[in-house]
């Protein structure tokens, strides 16, 4: 037995455990920033949260993790947008743990738990910058390009940045918002 | 100061969330209280927000001095934390309920607090601070020009459906502001590392403590790697014939070009 294979399987543990709190950390960012922007999380599915717990073998093997968000005032005739986040340690569009932020407009009459539960069953919106050239951050097309993946979604927007690129929770608000901004400005236009 | 609960010896068992809540809320404005200046303190809490869209922030303008009070008696009740801020203006009276990982502690229905107030526990405590019930004040009422109670809470996000219930579950009408703040919003303000002695190694420990209860702000993307490699001269697959079969063979490099996260390929499967 090789000598020091228990410190080796200690270290390895710390490494995750390591990545995971930094996960956590930057997951909670997002909901900061975005519960500051007025979006709510509508999805639970697929967090990585407190309360999940990470020394379970399955916990190991996860290596994305995403969620939705909705405007937290619903005018009643159904959402008119909504915003997806997504982490990925081993992203196929890239060398290096990324993260995906998605905007898109749903199809009319869609709900939330409608769009919950279709995020959920779907592929990783990451998938779709993998389609294209390599290295490629960004991406938009309509439904019948992403049927796999969102068909609630009439449109739909992607962005990746690596996560080296988030240097505090500040930057991670003002560099999402930002892009918040950019595309609903776009859909107003 | 805060030894015991940087290596974990705290421990569960009985009451465990009730202690670490408690434990939190002694480390934090213990050493919050031993400050020379509030500017720390002020700073936490002016990232509060309130709990009504619109409605006046926590702290407007200057504050001279802030006095520190633990388990003030409120009524029936305990309040975690009683801060009494003076300015220009006078006093403003800030009561603090400390949330770590469990929501509000509200009174059942057979509880005899119930008859002496709102069984809900952020109501209870606006009802009773507006009223100055508390049965021996650090204050005097006359002073004071503004009230207001405080969640502080493990949230990312505001928790506004247990705020917008509190609001709306008082009894009495007393002038009381509610806010909400997260204990995460300390952490930015607190030094890193070891701290050079003194009070600033005591709040870079505290900053130590809000991170180990995953209590702190995202501070950049880290990419670790396990201590251990495989030895770069060595094959990595050696006959094993005559020698025990893990003899030589470590652990492969991570992450960086293996499939270790390996993983569904759809969510939630």
């Amino acid at each position: 037995m090789e000598e020091n294979l228990g410190r080796k399987i200690y270290e390895a543990s710390c490494f995750i455990n390591d990545i995971y709190k930094q996960v956590q950390a930057l997951l909670l960012a997002c909901d900061a920033a975005f519960d500051r922007a007025g979006l709510v999380p509508i999805s639970n599915e697929v967090e990585l949260h407190r309360a999940r717990n990470i020394y379970e073998a399955g916990a190991w093997s996860q290596r994305a993790v995403g969620r939705i968000y909705v405007p937290r005032r619903l005018d009643g005739e159904g959402i008119n947008a909504f915003v997806a986040v997504e982490v990925h340690l081993r992203p196929k569009s890239a060398t290096q743990a990324v993260l995906v932020l998605a905007y898109a407009e749903p199809s009319e009459g869609a709900t939330p738990p409608e769009l919950a539960r279709e995020y959920r069953d779907g592929d990783w919106l990451e998938d779709l910058l993998s389609k294209g050239a390599p290295g490629q951050t960004e991406w938009r097309g309509g439904r019948a390009a992403h049927d796999k993946h969102l068909s609630l979604a009439d449109e739909l927007k992607l962005k990746s940045w690596s996560l080296t690129a988030f240097t505090d929770e500040s930057a991670v608000e003002q560099v999402l918002v930002a892009k918040l901004r950019e595309w609903a400005t776009q859909k107003l236009k | 100061m805060f030894a015991a609960e940087l290596h974990g010896k705290l421990g569960d068992g009985t009451n465990a969330g009730d202690r670490m809540e408690d434990v939190l809320t002694s480390n934090v404005f213990g050493l919050l209280r031993c400050l020379e200046s509030p500017d720390l303190l002020v700073t936490w809490l002016k990232q509060s927000r309130p709990a009504v869209d619109g409605a006046s922030l926590l702290v407007e303008g200057p504050v001279h001095s802030a006095d520190i009070h633990f388990w003030q008696r409120v009524r029936a009740r305990e309040v975690d934390v009683l801060v009494l801020l003076r300015g220009p203006q006078g006093l403003h009276l800030i009561g603090i309920e400390c949330k770590y990982e469990s929501g509000k502690s509200n009174a059942s229905r057979d509880d005899s607090l119930e008859s002496a107030g709102s069984s809900d526990q952020l109501s209870y405590y606006m009802d009773a601070l507006g009223a100055d019930a508390l049965p021996s004040r650090p204050y005097r009422p006359e002073e004071v020009h503004r009230r207001s109670l405080l969640y502080l809470t493990g949230h990312a996000a505001m928790p506004r459906d247990a705020l917008e219930v509190s609001l709306g579950s008082r009894r009495e009408r007393s002038a009381i502001d509610l806010h909400w703040l997260a204990w995460r919003e300390l952490a930015p303000h607190l030094p890193q590392g070891s701290g050079s002695g003194g009070m600033s190694c005591l709040l870079a420990q505290l900053r130590q403590v809000l991170d180990r209860r995953g209590l702190a702000t995202f501070t950049g993307w880290k990419d670790t790697e396990p201590q251990w490699r495989r030895p770069s001269q060595a094959q990595f697959f050696h006959p094993t014939r005559g020698r025990p079969f893990f003899a030589g063979m470590t652990a492969p490099d991570l992450p960086s070009n293996t499939t270790f996260w390996r993983g569904p390929s759809r969510r939630g499967t």
